[in-house]
């Protein structure tokens, strides 16, 4: 096999973010669900910064088990070494609530070992995120888009990993969240 | 990080539809729609050429708004500025109508869209290249078609950033239900 350093891979997915809550973080149903695009599921958690982890907080709420990885949030296992170098997203926000700042989209590391308990509690570590633009008093419903590439061994992941996609509202107040959007994002990875 | 000119990108969607008339330009829908992958959204129109512009400012199915390009046109996002250079397809036609002669696969880009804009201003697509099926004559019956095609030219060049969807128009009569499988190739520039 002839794959070397600098080759570039990339995968995307079309989805529906609906946030309710700038307390949690949504990620996608399993496939099996009549709208396995719309990211349905979602824990009360953060995404953390780029490099750092999110663990189950022992909580209802907080909960993230390692079988939420590939059945729910996973997006790409990683066929060889590689890096999370760029994303890019293009969206329709409906109509933000008044308050709402902006979106997070990330790319996790979720994290597990083969032949795991599937209800143990999870880890996930952010390889990467990208945030929209910022949003000021009570916008309208519009559209959005951006990129952004990154060089950093935070982004590292190995062969077999399991990478998810996350999205996170960010506001004024919880409420104040910025709503239901469809889209699409893409994730650019460097093989290692 | 090393990505560079020529670095190869790939997406892939299956679909299905119902081309159901001509001279008419349909897409997909939105991805909370339970029969996502049905792409039964259209605009009155036809596919332009490549580099050319669809932006179609009437009411109903003869307008296009923003909104329709990320939540129903777009299947990947350019992380990187790049170029189509190639679509492939593999289709099943149950029952074209008689008088059908091809299909078009284009690609489509909104390099129109900018951030925060309204989400109910017109959008303008611009055609980033195409690929017509096999042509057909008479009353063709159902069948299977299967096509590929390179491009080399700035028409088909897209910024970081931009939306890039795939439409489909028929040819002559309505190609009927169709269902099948389109990849596009862009290159990294």
């Amino acid at each position: 096999m002839a794959h070397k350093y600098g080759n570039i891979i990339v995968c995307n997915t079309r989805f529906y973010f609906g946030a309710s809550s700038n307390a949690r973080f949504h990620f996608a149903y399993m496939p099996e669900y009549s709208k396995p695009l719309l990211w349905g599921y979602y824990t009360d958690l953060s995404i953390p910064a780029i490099g750092s982890t999110v663990v189950d907080d022992g909580t209802t709420a907080g909960q993230l088990l390692v079988h939420e990885g590939p059945e729910y949030a996973g997006i790409i296992v990683a066929p060889v070494d590689c890096r999370v170098v760029g994303m890019a997203y293009s969206v329709w926000l409906y109509n933000p609530e008044d308050g709402a700042e902006k979106f997070r989209l990330g790319a996790m590391h979720c994290q597990f070992s083969d032949e795991q308990t599937r209800t143990d509690d999870a880890t996930w570590k952010t390889l990467a995120y990208i945030d929209s633009s910022t949003l000021s008093g009570d916008e309208a419903g519009q559209v959005q888009k951006g990129s952004t590439t990154f060089s950093s061994t935070n982004g590292d992941i190995a062969a077999g990993e399991l990478i998810g996609i996350v999205g996170q509202s960010f506001g004024s107040s919880d409420s104040a969240n910025v709503g239901g959007m469809n889209g699409v994002v893409t994730l650019m990875l460097e093989v290692q | 990080m090393s990505y560079r000119n020529k670095t190869i990108m790939t997406w892939t969607t299956k679909f299905d539809t119902n081309l159901a008339a001509i001279t008419n330009v349909y897409f997909g829908v939105p991805a909370d729609n339970t029969n996502f992958l049905d792409w039964d959204q259209y605009v009155v129109g036809d596919v332009p050429a490549a580099g050319s512009t669809l932006s179609p400012a009437g009411a109903g199915t003869s307008s296009l708004l923003k909104w329709e390009s990320p939540a129903n046109m777009a299947q990947f996002v350019a992380p990187i500025n790049c170029r189509l250079v190639a679509i492939s397809y593999a289709l099943d036609m149950s029952n074209p109508s008689s008088g059908c002669t091809h299909i078009r696969f284009a690609a489509m880009s909104d390099s129109d869209f900018s951030d925060e804009d309204s989400r109910t201003e017109n959008a303008t697509w611009t055609s980033l290249g195409y690929v017509d099926s096999t042509a057909m004559t008479g009353d063709p019956a159902g069948q299977v078609q299967k096509g590929s095609a390179q491009f080399s030219s700035s028409n088909g060049d897209v910024n970081a950033g931009d939306c890039v969807g795939a439409v489909l128009e028929a040819f002559g009569a309505g190609a009927g239900a169709v269902s099948g499988i389109i990849t596009m190739t862009f290159e990294g520039s």
